[in-house]
């Protein structure tokens, strides 16, 4: 456990926050998570591990990508504008580059009778590991009634009915604020 | 395929706005993609998105690079740099703004307040998209038992998701 970080007032090079994101990115096939905590916090002491876990639920509440936003909000305290630029760019070009390359690996190959049925599994299975995590997000939820009445409305809405995004998170967010705003705090916080 | 200027603005312009409902990750938003890209402008088949989101799932790097593949497949590099923009600069904009407030007690349980009411949100959104996703894979309904056996690994053990991934990709091959 780290509990002791860089204070905001000394500065970091941008090419760090660069190369740590990238690092971050590399890393992390299949879960960018725990290996961000271990770059951060352990590595390089930029946060302690209270505030990586406030960066990332600020990141999460956020719209956007969870990391990205991770890496805004750091590369901004040590190095503002430019801190969060070099951090972005750390976590997005190497990897752009590499998708891009099975992207057109599948546009040549994708039709071809064996691989084709390679990527229907492979998309099944990306498909049920995207289940997963929202089974594990449900999880966390309370155990209260209008927590899982939530969840099942958004499923229901989206995924069964399908119907827009946009109106139905406009449609639940207020409901959804208003009956949190109305839950006093839990003993035990949840994340 | 390729679009033309004004479809590659409007969908440039539709990316943006989904972006800001995007809480908990452009994972959320798929499903909204989804139903433009394919069932409203047939732009690629169910199987080509599905088969697109899988691989942005089982590459390094965030997740949000799926808008990245979308783009290079409805034109080139240069479509994939301006959907990956087009998605990304308003959020990113957004959080750099908020980094630069600093907030009291009254902001602290405000967060409490939000976090508590989105998070069920994005658990149901999320749940969707995977739901939507297996339907779209074109394994048709054989897409199922994979889906849910890959869920169950993913949950019962900390096997690498890349793995599993890869491991359905082989059951693919073999039961398809």
């Amino acid at each position: 456990m780290q509990d002791t970080a860089l204070q905001p007032s000394q500065r970091v090079r941008a090419r760090d926050l660069f190369m740590a994101f990238l690092r971050i990115a590399v890393a992390g096939v299949g879960g960018v998570l725990p290996h961000a905590q271990y770059q951060l916090v352990e590595r390089e002491r930029w946060l302690t591990q209270r505030e990586f876990a406030d960066y990332l639920s600020a990141g999460q509440l956020l719209p956007g990508p969870n990391i990205v936003n991770v890496a805004i909000m750091v590369g901004a305290r040590y190095r503002g504008l430019t801190g969060s630029l070099a951090g972005v760019a750390g976590m997005m070009v190497v990897p752009f580059f590499f998708v891009i390359g099975l992207a057109a690996f599948y546009r040549h190959f994708g039709e071809e009778p064996y691989v084709r049925q390679v990527f229907y599994g492979i998309s099944a299975g990306a498909a049920g590991l995207m289940i997963s995590t929202g089974v594990k997000l449900a999880r966390a939820q309370p155990r209260q009634a209008w927590a899982l009445l939530l969840v099942a409305a958004a499923f229901g809405l989206v995924g069964l009915a399908r119907l827009p995004l946009i109106p139905v998170l406009l449609g639940l967010a207020p409901i959804a604020l208003w009956l949190a705003s109305r839950t006093p705090p839990p003993r035990k916080p949840t994340s | 395929m390729s679009l033309s200027v004004d479809e590659l603005w409007s969908f440039g312009a539709r990316l943006a706005l989904l972006s800001m409902f995007s809480i908990g990750g452009a994972n959320v938003v798929l499903p909204e993609i989804h139903r433009h890209v394919v069932m409203d402008q047939h732009w690629m088949s169910d199987a080509q998105f599905g088969s697109l989101v899988a691989l942005a799932q089982a590459s390094p790097g965030p997740n949000v690079l799926v808008i990245a593949v979308l783009g290079f497949q409805l034109g080139g590099m240069l479509t994939a740099a301006f959907t990956m923009l087009s998605f990304m600069t308003p959020t990113s904009v957004l959080t750099y703004l908020l980094t630069r407030i600093r907030g009291g007690e009254r902001h602290e349980r405000m967060v409490k307040i939000l976090k508590l009411g989105l998070s069920p949100l994005t658990a149901g959104l999320v749940l969707a998209n995977g739901w939507i996703l297996t339907g779209a894979s074109g394994a048709g309904h054989a897409a199922y038992p994979i889906a849910l056996g890959a869920a169950g690994l993913a949950l019962a053990t900390r096997l690498n998701p890349v793995w599993v991934i890869l491991g359905c990709g082989v059951v693919g091959a073999i039961v398809l």
